[in-house]
């Protein structure tokens, strides 16, 4: 998923903007077609960000927010892109409200892990996805979100920091930590109690 | 002297091709000699590739199932175009005797006071009845709508018109199969089918109609 889809602007004519007319006048199967094609996406993202026992209500809350949103889509970006955006905003607005843990993206990793780096214990070369999305649930939230962001959706430093409100060093030092850590859960086989995503 | 420390902290950087020249040569040559340092970055590396096998999830089908719940359009805030009211309510009688569709409880946002029609073919004379009402409506809705086109937005009117010629086209296919052959059950719920989007559609347009002040445009 390139982030150069940001700044796609969508041509009179172009079927999002056919779809979203359809959605706004009520035609019965368009925002079901709307739906079916970007809830995939969107529930990734939310299940990333917030954990899957929040994601399906935060799925839901994503696209009530888009249907009544709707008449302010105005082909500047891809339809994509805007639901996107639409639905990180929700997503950090749920992680701040969840507590304190997301007060910000530069909240420390104390703990940071040593690095080895022995052919022995490193990663095999091929990570299960399965343990991958259960190590990044145990990642503190603010890291956890740059990761998905650049590693998962394909986002550059300088775009997550706009979307964050954060510097783009400081999107880079959260990267880099996000993935140290994973490291260290994924080397040390860890299975996390959190639900996967 | 460059320690693994000073080198470490880059690898993140290193494995995504972020480094200035100078910064990218200290590492490298640091990793020709370090094993440990060279594992980490192996491992980042495949970390990275790793993250991109992290694609979308589908949702379970209840959480579309209660969206659809939740976004089912409120009536009109006013009563516009009493041909529109008529033809609903000769539309909700009709699907009372007559429904179709093969589809099952498939959750669809409903719009105007037409219920989606479900449920399985009817019998000859019922097919030819329902077909003949939706002709009917379709006749009042155009009749209703036509002199009103103007208050949509350019946009809007244009996608509607589109849509509309692309369910005429569908019409006009689903025609000629029944014509060809009359008992075909798939020509037939296509044509019925297709009427019906078209009086959804109609219905749709009278409905923004409604919500349209006049001299908005």
């Amino acid at each position: 998923m390139s982030s150069s889809n940001s700044l796609k602007t969508v041509v009179p004519g172009h079927p999002d903007l056919a779809l979203v007319g359809r959605c706004r006048a009520g035609a019965p199967e368009a925002f079901e077609e709307l739906y079916r094609a970007h809830a995939p996406r969107l529930f990734g993202l939310a299940c990333r960000f917030v954990g899957r026992a929040d994601a399906e209500d935060l799925l839901q809350d994503i696209f009530l927010s888009a249907h009544r949103k709707l008449d302010q889509y105005k082909g500047d970006s891809s339809l994509g892109t805007w639901l996107f955006r639409l639905a990180t905003n929700l997503c950090l607005d749920h992680l701040r409200s969840r507590g304190a843990r997301f007060n910000s993206v530069t909240d420390a990793i104390t703990d940071e892990p040593e690095a080895t780096g022995t052919a022995s214990g490193s990663l095999s070369g091929v990570v299960d996805r399965l343990d991958l999305e259960r190590a990044l649930a145990e990642l503190p939230d603010g890291c956890r979100v740059v990761f998905v962001l650049h590693d998962v959706e394909g986002f550059q430093h300088g775009e997550i920091g706009e979307m964050l409100g954060i510097a783009d060093g400081t999107s880079k030092s959260q990267l880099h930590k996000a993935r140290m850590r994973l490291r260290d859960l994924l080397r040390a086989g860890r299975r996390p109690a959190r639900s996967d995503a | 002297m460059t320690t693994c420390a000073d080198v470490q902290i880059r690898l993140s950087a290193f494995v995504d091709d972020d480094l200035d020249w100078a910064e990218r040569q200290l590492v490298a040559g640091h990793l020709d000699q370090c094993a440990a340092c060279s594992g980490i970055a192996r491992d980042l590396a495949t970390l990275r590739r790793a993250a991109l096998s992290l694609g979308p999830i589908d949702p379970p089908a209840r959480v579309f199932d209660g969206l659809a719940t939740r976004t089912q359009p409120q009536p009109a805030r006013s009563g516009w175009l009493p041909v529109a009211a008529a033809v609903a309510v000769v539309l909700a009688g009709a699907y009372g005797v007559v429904r179709l569709d093969r589809g099952g409880a498939r959750p669809s946002f409903q719009a105007g006071n037409v219920a989606t029609p479900k449920s399985v073919e009817a019998p000859g004379d019922e097919w030819h009845a329902m077909l003949a009402q939706y002709e009917t409506a379709i006749s009042a809705l155009e009749q209703a709508t036509a002199p009103e086109q103007h208050r949509l937005e350019p946009k809007l009117a244009a996608t509607l018109h589109s849509d509309l010629s692309a369910i005429d086209a569908a019409i006009a296919q689903s025609r000629a199969a029944v014509t060809a052959d009359p008992t075909d059950p798939s020509a037939r719920d296509s044509l019925s089918e297709s009427l019906q989007r078209k009086v959804t559609v109609l219905q749709a347009t009278a409905a923004v109609i409604s919500e349209t002040p006049q001299g908005d445009q």
